[in-house]
């Protein structure tokens, strides 16, 4: 299957105002230019029907109003991305189907290589990771399991030794060895040890200093601090939740107050912020969300605004933005994709959160369903709070994603790709672990997204290029592979 | 969110004064000024394109070219303080500024190692420990590795003089993302009962290469509440120092916020979000502002009393430039929480078919009709007359609800959001049009 969107032309067909940017005069270099040539506006290049409609679709206009001819920043930014990336997608429906099934191919050799040799050394640029090995950590063997694969069992030791020289005897995780805990850090950790799965690994983590360390960093409004002294925002409260709630030490002290803070931290846009009043942001959004399910709180969030604000994310492009009028970003395809893939196993709340909304019809049905879990997923067992993280994922998913999940995995595979292994940002940018991590965990979810039941194979429709594409399934809420969190879950249930 | 981004191999680099496109500029190489704080040996590369950007800054040249060529800017110091904005109200402060080139391998500066230092003589380092078979190994250098095992005794003691305060400063220039040593600098700075203003205007020098950074941000939250009311206009100017570089920077826009709620300064802000949506419309951090000042802001009336003017400036920014995302969700945002005032506000449908007529196919005016639909607008003739237009256009067979209608006429002309749409249809209300 191959995604339709072709290679559209930028510029709309809307002579009104004069554009400082000058027309070519066929020498320029840049591919953008090219697009920006002295073609009048009623020569568009030929485009497919199918195409016209999409011209329509939202992103910042280069069709100026009349008393302020300059293109802005936005725009000028924008147009630049988009030349880069429709170019690659004009090759690629210019070949043969069997050039095309090459060019869709997910270079997991080459990904392997890149993520193996992290593991072990990094040059002297990573001193400004110096204070986030743990996520390095995390970033490598996340992408690592998701690839199918495992590291020979020497090697995983030396993870886990490693990681446990960067446990803090009062609890958490350091961003090494002797630096003080914090919530992220602790996050990445805690999650690589899962992902390894060894019993030495899970026994490794000290839970109960750990949670004393949860309730130091609890802050008054209910959110929680980085590290001590540290920044409040949604992000520590997701790193703190997801933890906790994956070790079986969720508990109602962790949880007050936080829904209420998260609450606050949703926008007018419908996204969440990363603090009460900041811009709705894709990361924060997928915290915020991640968050409220974990501690069964979803119901209380306007999810019908906030899937309406993350749906417009996705662009001509095809991947994600962060926030409106930004540029598309490969990692984006995880925080974006993945709210959506969480709100997926939450529509039947979002129906009766529209079915609320509308002014002067009586609602038919009975609108309580105990906060989204049915009374017997909430009643299995009252005290625990760390089960909402495995009755989630058991929850059959009615209908498939709520984005276009074939445009985003071309847009993975073709632009954030990178040739010699690991993905990046967007054309034009370097690959780094990071976005391999979130670039192969979103097009894991995009692969998964029309599987009713967590785990099950898609079928071949589902995954772009050839079906040895397919990726390890995640967990949305704590995005770890899915039978390294089944297995945890095991062990740590036991607890 | 970690915005940082590592490359482990180079690509040749043809020197700029060797490409046929830029035999035309004339470079300019730059008098750095008396404020230089860090005497800087730049690499080649470095200088050469700066230079030729100072060129093409001052002759304002906006080409396509132009903009290639500050990605390669930009590329050279991953934290992209260089912008491709040539807005004409660019704060020239930019060019004040020393400037790192952050991804340096080489001593810059002529440094003492801490071991041939008298004041250090005391002192054990200590090594970090690592463990015997360590994993994501960084091949630190050698004065790195020097500072930070002068850093772990000094912690690890927890010694709080002048000299612990320097050592901080040397760790952060090397490693401004390290959090233990920016809260022990905290710890120390109270300790000492130090200086703050001298404080701040050494995390001013040092944010506009780290602008991306949590910690710094982190801290100059933690100074100005300790400076308290009186740091509130720095603070703020500060702020536009940085948007002036990057409009939207999250950070920066989070600290603006903060300030305004903690300290004060509320008077001209209105006035900045204006002005900031006249340099670019899009700016969508801009928009968020506004909504804070809106809301927030003790000196205005609230969003009740700010509705109608508020209505009215986006209605005509939306009719300026209806593919402009953010006005639609600042429109539908002045309505929050007020869902029967947004179905019965004539304002709004009429605002969508205004566009529609210009713009048939508007893809906001038609979800934003979707909306009201949703929320038990009752329809005007005109808007039934217009769904029905679309549903011939796109020719859409059976019988519909207006509501439904719209779902299936934006499945078709937004085909990313088909999937979106059509789980809409499925799903609206019973009882809506």
């Amino acid at each position: 299957m191959r995604f339709r969107f072709r290679h559209r032309r930028i510029g709309r067909p809307n002579p009104k105002g004069n554009r400082r940017i000058p027309a070519s005069s066929g020498e320029e270099a840049s591919s953008v230019a090219a697009d920006h040539s002295s073609t009048s506006p009623s020569s568009c290049p030929a485009r497919s029907c199918s195409t016209s409609a999409l011209m329509e679709s939202s992103h910042p206009s280069p069709s100026p109003p009349s008393e302020q001819p300059r293109l802005t920043v936005t725009q000028i930014e924008q147009l630049r991305v988009e030349a880069k990336v429709f170019e690659i997608y004009r090759v690629l429906n210019g070949v043969d189907p069997p050039t095309m099934s090459l060019m869709l191919e997910l270079w997991r050799d080459k990904h392997i290589e890149f993520l193996t040799k992290g593991l072990g050394n990094l040059g002297p640029s990573y001193n400004v990771l110096d204070a986030n090995r743990p996520w390095l950590c995390y970033w490598i063997m996340h992408s690592i399991a998701l690839l199918g694969e495992s590291l020979d069992l020497e090697l995983e030791e030396n993870v886990v030794e490693f990681l446990f020289r960067c446990q803090d005897k009062n609890g958490g995780y350091g961003g090494g060895p002797g630096q003080m805990p914090h919530l992220a850090t602790t996050y990445a950790a805690v999650n690589t040890l899962i992902t390894l799965g060894s019993e030495k690994a899970l026994l490794s983590i000290d839970r109960e200093n750990l949670h004393k360390f949860f309730l130091r960093m609890k802050d008054s409004s209910g959110a929680f601090r980085m590290h001590d002294g540290g920044e409040i925002d949604v992000r520590a409260c997701y790193t703190a939740i997801s933890v906790a709630s994956i070790l079986n030490i969720l508990d109602d002290e962790l949880v007050k107050g936080l829904g209420n803070y998260i609450l606050s931290c949703q926008t007018y846009e419908g996204g969440i912020a990363g603090e009460p009043s900041s811009e709705a942001h894709g990361g924060y959004t997928f915290c915020g969300l991640a968050t409220m399910i974990l501690i069964n709180e979803a119901d209380r969030l306007d999810l019908p605004s906030l899937i309406d604000w993350v749906a417009f994310r996705q662009g001509v492009e095809c991947g994600f933005q962060g926030r409106a009028n930004k540029l598309v970003d490969g990692c984006y395809s995880f925080w974006q994709g993945g709210s959506l893939a969480l709100a997926q196993r939450l529509l039947p709340i979002v129906r009766q959160q529209l079915q609320l909304s509308l002014i002067g019809v009586q609602p038919s049905v009975e609108c309580k369903t105990n906060n989204g879990f049915t009374a017997e997923e909430a009643g299995l067992d009252n005290e625990n709070l760390s089960h909402f993280g495995f009755s989630f994922i058991q929850r059959h998913s009615e209908c498939g994603p709520l984005f276009q999940s074939v445009a985003l995995q071309q847009y993975i595979l073709l632009c954030s790709q990178v040739l010699e292994g690991g993905f990046k940002d967007k054309p034009g940018k370097h690959r780094d672990f990071y976005h391999s991590c979130y670039c192969l965990s979103g097009l894991s979810l995009s692969q998964h997204s029309w599987s009713g039941d967590a785990g099950a194979a898609p079928l071949p429709g589902a995954v772009l290029g050839p079906y040895t594409n397919l990726l390890e399934p995640v967990h949305p809420l704590f995005n770890v592979v899915l039978d390294k969190y089944y297995k945890s879950h095991e062990f740590f249930s036991a607890l | 969110m970690m915005s940082t981004s590592f490359d482990e191999g180079e690509v040749e680099r043809i020197p700029l004064c060797l490409r046929s496109e830029w035999s035309h500029a004339q470079p300019l190489p730059q008098d750095y000024g008396p404020n230089l704080v860090v005497s800087i040996a730049y690499r080649d590369e470095f200088r050469e394109t700066m230079e030729y950007f100072h060129a093409i800054y001052a002759a304002n040249e906006q080409s396509y070219p132009a903009l290639e060529f500050t990605t390669e800017a930009i590329g050279m110091n991953p934290d992209n303080f260089l912008t491709s904005n040539f807005n004409p109200r660019q704060n020239l402060l930019f060019f004040s500024l020393p400037h790192m080139s952050s991804s340096s391998d080489e001593d810059e500066v002529e440094r003492i190692p801490l071991c041939s230092r008298p004041e250090w003589s005391d002192v054990q380092p200590l090594p970090q420990d690592d463990g015997p078979n360590p994993v994501v190994s960084i091949a630190y250098r050698d004065e790195f590795r020097e500072t930070m095992d002068y850093f772990r005794a000094i912690y690890a003691a927890d010694e709080r003089s002048c000299r612990a305060l320097e050592l901080t400063t040397e760790a952060i220039g090397m490693n401004p993302g390290n959090y233990t040593v920016w809260h022990f600098r905290r710890l120390v700075l109270e300790s000492l009962n130090a200086n703050l203003h001298e404080e701040r205007d050494f995390v001013d020098r040092i944010t506009f290469q780290n602008s991306k950074n949590y910690q710094i941000w982190h801290h100059r939250r933690w100074l100005a509440e300790k400076l308290g009311t009186e740091a509130a206009n720095r603070e703020l100017e500060f702020t536009k120092q940085v948007f002036a570089l990057d409009a939207k920077n999250y950070h920066t826009w989070s600290h603006r916020q903060w300030v305004l709620e903690s300290l004060g300064g509320w008077e001209n802000e209105l006035e900045f979000c204006c002005e900031l949506l006249e340099d670019d419309v899009f700016n969508n951090s801009a928009w968020n502002q506004r909504y804070f000042v809106i809301t927030r802001s003790p000196l205005l009336g609230g969003l009740q009393a700010m509705r109608d003017s508020e209505v009215r400036y986006t209605s005509k920014i939306i009719l300026a430039d209806p593919h402009n995302e953010s006005p639609w969700r600042y429109l539908r945002g002045l309505y929050k929480g007020e869902i029967q005032m947004l179905i019965s506000d004539n304002k709004v449908p009429e605002l969508c078919l205004k566009v529609l007529e210009i713009n048939k196919s508007n893809l906001f005016a038609l979800s934003l009709l979707l909306d009201l639909l949703s929320r038990g607008h009752q329809p005007s003739d005109e808007l039934r007359a217009i769904i029905g237009a679309l549903r011939s256009s796109q020719d859409i067979a059976g019988t519909h609800g207006l509501a439904a209608t719209l779902c299936l006429v934006l499945e078709a002309v937004d085909p990313m959001r088909s999937s979106y749409w059509a789980w809409r249809r499925t799903n609206l209300p019973t009882g809506v049009c």
